[in-house]
């Protein structure tokens, strides 16, 4: 189920908040509502921390993570460190890197075995992020813009890039990154799918001003309605699951 | 936690790949590995036309695994994959974004050096290219087995450049023992990376990758090179530098280190696979006792270009040497080879694993075409040559001597010099008139130098030379005569001022050479140049009147602000007191104002009848008449003015 959701007014959530397979970044804002709309969707499943990154709130375009790491701006402090450190499970890597495009969030996107990188990227900072991360990097742009991050959203199961991006760009990219794909808006008509959506294997946030068209796209290609929850595993699935292991 | 473990789908599906053959597995190898015959060279052209897929770009996007943004294609997604990777791709991406076409791998190999930014390490590919061309033959060997499978592996496996098996049997003996020398070390230095790996079988037993800062930012090149090239003079100071060096001297020592380290596995090894750039071959070889020996029959350098030192890298180089390369026989190979080397030229390279020999041939091809090119362009932007047919022998013994001695005297700008040594110069003609029949003309127009310029172009060459120049054209010198490139010395004068006496002289004597040959563009006369310095003189004028006026207009708009100004301060000033006389009659009390209102009723009482005005209220201090006005006061002593308050509360004090 995709939710709407609103940081403080305004409808770029993907610039607030952080969602992976295995845990969940909100920004730290002036109420508790945006965070009580991530922590009653998915307290049940991974944990959901409050923090800030180098002071700021836009903690969604800071960093880049998935369920095995998290990469942080070498602006970060050592006290959100320790505070992000202490909060997230101890199976997930953290690392700061040194990196001149500091916005990590905007020039890397990535599941948890592919990511897209801006072209410039360093060296360095691409090892790390394989390293951390799990996942192999391809250095590539989306519609013609170098940052990946800002211009796409994927999870495991599918993702949504930026509408003008042609067909045999999306199929390239498709065969690279190894989920459907669909070039698609958000928050009414909004073409930074990065900011305006946070999405992992099974849920999805996304502005209080996406569509119900929108929300249907992304629902779709995501797979959200799908018996893929985590639930469904102990629920539905279960006999199907034990018979095949017996 | 463990939930998001079990939810995760995303496997990646791996399309099937061409069965390879590993030298090193022995299933692989007892499948092929019988009955071999060499195979005679004509298969190796066949190799080449069937190496290279054709592709149009069209095809290219047809097919399922391509980068759009290379235009290459890809048969392997490992491949696919890798090439995501690659710096070629990045360039290409790069290339992309500024509106370029893209550029294909041997492009790319080409270029690379100069981009420091992508590679980030020093020349490397130019020199292994190098060795390439060099190699005796061709870098694989191609042989059959009992199957008719024809078959070909690298040379560099078989034996060592300086050791060529005497024949062929000797070859099909090395290749049938081939399959149990499966230990194999490899090597990778280059500016400032280091890989190394030994694999039994092909299994990694060992490896070890370390990278150190020695490659200089942005201009490229290992610090020690740069060294070398000031020839032990200045050595670059800077902190970088100094930093540089220190890490080429630690990378080395820990390269050797290692090398000590690993001691006991390399001496197993069957062969030792290098590849060092020459600056990184010293860390091999050199020093006082170096760790590996040239002679060693062991040692084969890596017969194709390879990429940056890293263990990806390493891996890959293994994976090619070790793959036994099948070569279809069932494709038809009629095509024309040339016309298959022809058309692939315009075409992007379908895979980087692809022949090298073929790359070479191209690469050849390109820059021969490239030169002819250059040399076209060359022909057509000089200006065309003019053949001169120099005579070296001296017009009259010590011929030479003299003119350069003239010359001397001009490019020190002595006059009277010039003038004696002129002066000799006929003398010494009037002397050999008999004999030569030669005037001065005909010698101060003798070709000089290597160039064929005369002594007026070379003088015209000089700066600030201009009268000389003059003194030259009236001794006879012909500013016509052009030298070996086709420039005459008005073409190669150095300032305006000679450019000016070619153009005066002119004027002056508009018939005595040819001034079209000597590309002089004009006559300047003193008439012309006085009609240009007026007409500059009065451009002058003009210029300074208009700044005079500016001037002015900006004094008178200066002091018009200032006025305006001062007639707010007055106005303000006004405002001020009648403020001020407002807040001081509010501050009295009701009785006094009343008092007040009656004193100024009497005053209007007196002007009315017309008789003197009684003084109702004096200055406490100066007796000043303030009736009817609004007085300063203090414990109800009443003054004309704040001043006069103030003194009189001094003198109270006291």
């Amino acid at each position: 189920m995709a939710v709407r959701v609103q940081f403080e007014n305004n409808n770029e959530v993907g610039v607030f908040a952080k969602l992976t397979n295995a845990y969940c970044l909100v920004a730290i804002g002036g109420s508790e509502n945006f965070y009580s709309v991530f922590e009653s969707e998915l307290s049940d499943t991974i944990p959901v921390i409050h923090t800030s990154v180098a002071g700021c709130r836009i903690i969604g375009r800071l960093t880049v993570a998935n369920r095995h790491g998290l990469l942080l701006p070498n602006s970060t402090t050592d006290q959100e460190l320790q505070h992000i450190r202490n909060s997230l499970p101890d199976s997930v890597k953290i690392q700061r890197v040194e990196e001149r495009l500091s916005a990590l969030g905007n020039v890397i996107a990535c599941n948890d075995y592919v990511a897209l990188v801006h072209p410039d990227l360093d060296k360095e900072t691409e090892e790390v992020l394989a390293d951390t991360l799990n996942v192999e990097v391809f250095r590539h742009t989306i519609a013609g813009s170098v940052l990946t991050g800002s211009y796409c959203a994927f999870s495991n199961q599918g993702g949504i890039v930026h509408p003008k991006t042609t067909v045999a760009d999306q199929d390239e990219l498709s065969s690279l990154l190894q989920v459907p794909l669909v070039a698609g808006t958000v928050n009414r008509g909004s073409d930074v799918i990065g900011a305006g959506l946070v999405v992992n294997d099974w849920s999805a946030f996304c502005g209080f001003d996406t569509t119900a068209t929108e929300i249907s796209v992304i629902e779709n290609v995501f797979r959200l309605n799908e018996a893929n929850q985590p639930s469904v595993i102990t629920t539905d699935m279960r006999e199907s699951l034990i018979e095949t292991l017996t | 936690m463990a939930t998001c473990d079990t939810v995760n789908l995303g496997t990646v599906p791996r399309s099937e790949k061409k069965k390879r053959y590993i030298i090193c597995n022995q299933q692989d190898v007892s499948e092929i590995w019988n009955g071999l015959v060499l195979c005679a060279s004509k298969v190796r052209d066949e190799v080449f036309a069937l190496e290279e897929p054709i592709k149009t770009t069209d095809q290219l996007l047809g097919e399922e695994l391509h980068c759009r943004t290379c235009l290459i294609s890809f048969t392997g997604n490992d491949d696919y994959r890798l090439h995501y990777r690659d710096d070629l791709h990045r360039y290409n991406l790069k290339l992309k974004l500024n509106g370029k076409p893209p550029i294909s791998q041997d492009e790319f190999c080409e270029i690379e050096d100069g981009i420091s930014s992508i590679s980030g390490s020093d020349s490397e590919e130019d020199s292994s290219e190098g060795t390439l061309k060099a190699s005796v033959g061709s870098p694989k060997v191609y042989f059959q087995n009992q199957a008719g499978q024809k078959m070909a592996v690298y040379r560099c496996l078989l034996h060592s450049k300086k050791k060529p098996p005497s024949s062929d049997t000797e070859l099909l003996q090395l290749i049938q023992s081939l399959p149990n020398q499966n230990m194999w070390a490899i090597i990778m230095l280059g500016g400032g990376h280091f890989a190394a790996a030994i694999y039994q079988g092909a299994d990694l037993i060992h490896h070890k990758t370390f990278h150190s800062y020695t490659v200089r930012a942005k201009q490229g090149g290992g610090q020690s090179s740069r060294d070398n090239k000031s020839g032990g003079g200045s050595h670059p100071k800077s902190a970088g530098a100094s930093l540089r060096r220190y890490n080429e001297a630690a990378f080395a020592e820990h390269v050797q280190s290692l090398f000590i380290s690993w001691c006991d596995v390399l001496k197993k090894c069957h062969f030792i696979l290098y590849r060092a750039a020459s600056s990184n071959q010293t860390i091999m070889f050199g020093g006082k006792n170096p760790f590996f020996d040239r002679s060693d029959p062991r040692l084969r350098s890596i017969p194709f270009p390879t990429r940056r030192a890293t263990l990806n890298e390493v891996q890959r180089v293994w994976l090619h040497l070790a793959t036994v390369e099948l070569v279809d026989e069932e494709v038809a190979v009629e095509d024309d080879l040339t016309k298959v080397i022809a058309t692939t030229q315009n075409l992007q390279l379908a895979e980087e694993t692809s022949d090298d020999e073929l790359k070479v041939l191209e690469l050849q091809r390109a820059k021969r075409m490239k030169k002819k090119i250059v040399a076209k362009i060359n022909s057509n932007i000089a200006v065309q040559p003019v053949e001169i047919i120099i005579d070296d022998k001296d017009l009259f013994p010590g011929e030479k001597d003299i003119i350069e001695n003239i010359f001397l005297t001009i490019k020190r700008g002595n006059a009277d010099l010039f003038d004696k040594e002129i002066d000799k110069l006929s003398e010494i003609l009037d002397s050999y008139r008999e004999e030569y029949h030669l005037d001065m003309t005909d010698v101060l127009n003798q070709r000089l130098g290597d160039d064929c310029e005369t002594l007026l172009q070379r003088s015209a060459m000089l700066n600030k030379r201009a009268n000389f120049v003059w003194k030259l054209m009236e001794l006879g010198c012909d500013p016509s005569l052009s030298d070996a490139s086709g420039r005459v010395p008005y073409m190669v004068a150095s300032d305006k001022e000679t450019r000016a006496t070619f153009r005066r002289f002119m004027g002056a004597y508009p018939d005595q050479f040819d001034f079209v040959k000597a590309a002089i563009p004009s006559p300047l006369t003193e008439e012309i140049e006085k009609q240009k310095a007026d007409k500059l003189a009065e451009k002058r004028k003009l210029q300074k009147q208009a700044k005079k006026e500016k001037k002015s207009i900006e004094k008178a708009k200066m002091e018009e602000e200032k006025q305006v100004q001062e007639e707010l301060r007055k106005v303000e000033e006004e405002k001020r007191k009648i403020e001020e006389d407002k807040a001081r009659f509010v501050a009295l009390s009701d009785r006094e104002k009343r008092a007040l209102a009656a004193e100024r009723r009497l005053l209007a009482n007196a002007s009315v009848t017309g008789l003197a005005t009684p003084v109702l209220v004096r200055c406490f201090l100066c007796g000043l008449d303030i009736s009817g006005k609004v007085p300063f006061e203090y414990n109800n002593n009443k003054f004309c003015s704040p001043s006069c308050l103030q003194k009189h509360r001094k003198l109270n004090v006291k």
